[in-house]
Order: structure tokens, then C-alpha cells, then sequence
């Protein structure tokens, strides 16, 4: 059965959690009290993270979008962190939030528009990586929406599947069946 | 290898199975070849996922998002000057049509060259801002939310026009093509109606803002060339 820590596997949202310093603490108070250079190394410091994320979640194209709009976002709700959590565990949590909800949005018009969707697919070029990463990277920017959303959230990031099944709005057998898929899926493609 | 066994397999991995169960599994994975290679690629597939490292992205995202911090504080604007700039608003149709492309390109189409520039639409400017980054920051755009507010408005007016302009003249115009143009508007109509219920629920979607952006500018130009065919 799951540990607390999810059996065998590393929780990077924990990572982040036991990594504040005390700089950041002093750069999260001055930034809600509206100081937009310790918000701005605050961005220095999550935006791989954050960009991570949105590219896994969402594909390419959209990470520079989705990570830009995260921390206007950030900006505008830091006022209400409380700083019961980490601020970067925070910060990822508002992050998730707002490429599923982005994510779930455009899916609904997708197919309606697919004149102007072209002209979003422009790929950008994935960010500097090597080896057996491009292979992954690459091969989960193929996956179908929810199994990549899955696989991420729970392979890479660490979530449980109780909390992927409450963020996403689905069960936690379905979590469960999706992440097997997207495994699966990745295992055909990075063979061929 | 059957599909009830690799379909267990996630679960095996993840720890995810009784006792019992996980040791009818290893009995399987001892004599299945196919299964063990198959479990072997998965825990490989895991270990890489857990592995991948965040690196920064490729150009600098820092200047679109300090630039929007500083918009919130543009839209401080008085609502009555959205009111006072409808109420001023009384042109000729051919200053209609040619004010409402204006609009459409600096003001929502504005907003659509921003995110082609890396920036995003952000429809809910109105809103008071938290507070403002930066003292020394110079603003730069201090009539965002009126422009918005006031491109709606001139916009519905001027399609209402330019549709009142047609119903008069489609007796002069072919009925194929009188068609052609109803079929066109219902499907944008239909489209407008689509992007704005999804913009209601998630305004800063820059995507939902370009297809609203280019949709509005499509109705625009479907009916200036129609009511154009018979002058």
C-alpha cells in the first residue's frame, strides 16, 4: 500500500517544501507588501519549476503563456498566503491549478477553431536538455491530455492519486487507469 | 503477457496491492518474460519521470509579466468615462465602419498583437489592483479598461448598424449570396456566443481573447462586404 511519501518514489512538491531559506521568506513578505524586486527573484528562483510544469502539463507551445499569467496570478494572491506551507509548495499548487483549469477551457473550443488552433501550434523548441530526458520529454508531449496530465502530476511531481483525482475532478480509479495508460504509452513510443 | 496481468502491473510498481495479491503477481512475473521486460521498462519509465530536471526557458519571460503587474495599476479609471466615451459615440456609417476596424485594431486587436509579442489579453484589467510594483514604473497604458469597455460598445453598435444596413439592401443582392451571408453570420454568432460564455469562466485565457479578437473582426468584415456589394 501507499506510505505517506508514496511508496518507493521521491516527492519533488516535498523537495520544494523543505527548501526555504530565510532570504525567501524575507522576498515572499516584501513581495505582498508590493516590492516587485524580491517578487522578481522570487520568479528567478521557481520559474524552471514553474515552466517545468506548464510545459509537461500543457505542451510548448503554451508554457510561456500559462508561466507568465501563473505569476501575474501569484502576484495578485499573495496576500492571501498564509505561509502554512512552504511558499514554493504554494506556488506549485496555484500553478496546477491554473493549467487545468486553462487547459480544461481550450479543450472545450479546440476542435471548433482548428483554422486559428494552427496558428497556435507553433512548437517552441524544448528547453536545453539531454539524453534519455529529451526521449521522455519528447514522448510525453504526445500523450493524450488526461493520461499526460496524470503521469506528470503523479510520476513527476509526486502527487497522490486522492489529490490528482481532486484536482482534476475525477475518481481515483480513473487516476490510477490513466497513469497505467500513459506509462504504457510512453513505453511503445520511446521503443519505436 | 495478457492484458489482466500488465494491466496490474502500475499497481505493483506503485505498491499499490495486498500482500496476496502482489505475490500472484510475482509468481506470474517469474515464468512471463514479456511481463518482467515490460515491468523492467515501466520502472525505467518512472525513474526518468522523477528524474527530469526543471532548466529556465529559452528567452526571458521577466519583461511580459513585470509589464502586466504595471497594468493593474493602469486601469485605475473612473466608470463614468467609459459612460461619457458611449455616449459621445455618433458617426456616419462609412465612419462607423471604418472607426470600428480602428477599434478593433488597436484596441481588442491590440491586445492580440501583445500576446503574438509574448504578452497576454487580460480582460479583467477593470479590477483595482492589489497595489502597484515599483514606484519608478511609468505607466504607460492608463485607459486599458475604457478602451475595452468602449470597443464593446462601439462594436455591438456598429454591427447593429451594419446589420441594419444589409436588412435594407439584400433585396439588391443576389440570393445565393444573401445566404451565403446569413449562414456565414449565424455561424459566427454562434462562435461569439461560444468564446464569450468560455470567457466568462476563465476571462485571462489568452486563447478564448485571440479567437474573440479575430471573430468579432470576421463578423465586421462578412457584413462590410455585403452591405459594400451594393453601393
Amino acid at each position: 500500500m501507499n506510505t505517506e511519501e508514496h511508496g518507493p518514489r521521491r516527492r519533488r512538491i516535498l523537495a520544494i517544501d523543505r527548501s526555504e531559506s530565510t532570504g525567501e521568506r524575507d522576498d515572499v513578505r516584501r513581495a505582498a507588501e508590493g516590492d516587485a524586486r524580491a517578487f522578481e527573484r522570487l520568479y528567478r528562483e521557481y520559474v524552471p519549476m514553474v515552466h517545468g510544469l506548464a510545459r509537461r502539463m500543457a505542451g510548448n507551445e503554451d508554457a510561456d503563456d500559462l508561466t507568465q499569467e501563473i505569476f501575474v496570478r501569484v502576484w495578485e494572491k499573495l496576500d492571501t498566503f498564509r505561509g502554512d506551507a512552504a511558499f514554493g509548495t504554494w506556488l506549485h499548487r496555484v500553478a496546477t491549478n491554473l493549467i487545468l483549469t486553462r487547459r480544461k477551457a481550450r479543450s472545450r473550443y479546440r476542435d471548433r477553431f482548428l483554422e486559428d488552433e494552427a496558428t497556435l501550434e507553433t512548437a517552441h523548441a524544448t528547453p536545453r536538455l539531454v539524453g534519455a530526458a529529451v526521449d521522455l520529454e519528447g514522448a510525453l508531449q504526445g500523450l493524450p491530455d488526461g493520461a499526460r496530465q496524470v503521469f506528470v502530476l503523479y510520476d513527476v511531481e509526486g502527487y497522490k492519486h486522492e489529490e490528482i483525482a481532486d484536482m482534476l475532478g475525477v475518481t481515483v480509479g480513473t487516476s490510477k487507469s490513466q497513469l497505467h495508460r500513459a506509462r504504457m504509452l510512453l513505453r511503445e513510443r520511446l521503443a519505436s | 503477457m495478457t492484458e489482466h496481468w500488465t494491466n496490474r502491473l502500475s499497481d505493483y510498481l506503485d505498491e499499490d496491492m495486498d500482500p496476496r495479491e502482489r505475490r500472484r503477481v510475482e509468481a506470474h512475473l517469474a515464468e512471463c518474460e514479456m511481463c518482467a521486460a515490460a515491468l523492467a521498462d515501466l520502472r525505467r519509465i518512472v525513474a526518468e519521470a522523477a528524474a527530469l530536471e526543471d532548466v529556465p526557458p529559452e528567452r526571458n519571460l521577466w519583461p511580459g509579466i513585470a509589464e502586466r503587474l504595471g497594468e493593474r495599476r493602469a486601469v485605475v479609471v473612473p466608470l463614468e468615462s467609459a459612460a461619457r466615451a458611449r455616449r459621445r459615440f455618433s458617426l456616419s456609417l462609412p465612419q462607423l465602419a471604418a472607426a470600428v476596424l480602428a477599434v478593433l485594431l488597436v484596441g481588442v486587436g491590440g491586445a492580440w498583437l501583445a500576446l503574438e509579442e509574448g504578452g497576454s489579453a487580460d480582460p479583467t484589467v477593470a479590477e483595482a489592483p492589489r497595489r502597484a510594483p515599483g514606484e519608478d514604473r511609468v505607466d504607460t497604458s492608463p485607459i486599458v479598461a475604457v478602451a475595452e469597455d468602449a470597443d464593446q460598445t462601439s462594436y455591438a453598435e456598429a454591427v447593429a448598424d451594419l446589420e441594419a444596413r444589409f436588412e435594407e439592401t439584400r433585396d439588391r443582392l443576389d440570393p445565393e449570396t444573401v445566404r451565403a451571408v446569413q449562414q456565414n453570420l449565424a455561424i459566427i454568432d454562434q462562435a461569439l456566443a461560444e468564446i464569450r460564455a468560455a470567457l466568462a469562466e476563465d476571462p485571462n485565457d489568452p486563447y478564448l481573447n485571440r479567437h474573440l479578437a479575430t471573430t468579432m473582426r470576421r463578423k465586421v468584415d462578412v457584413l462590410r462586404q455585403a452591405t459594400e456589394a451594393v453601393i
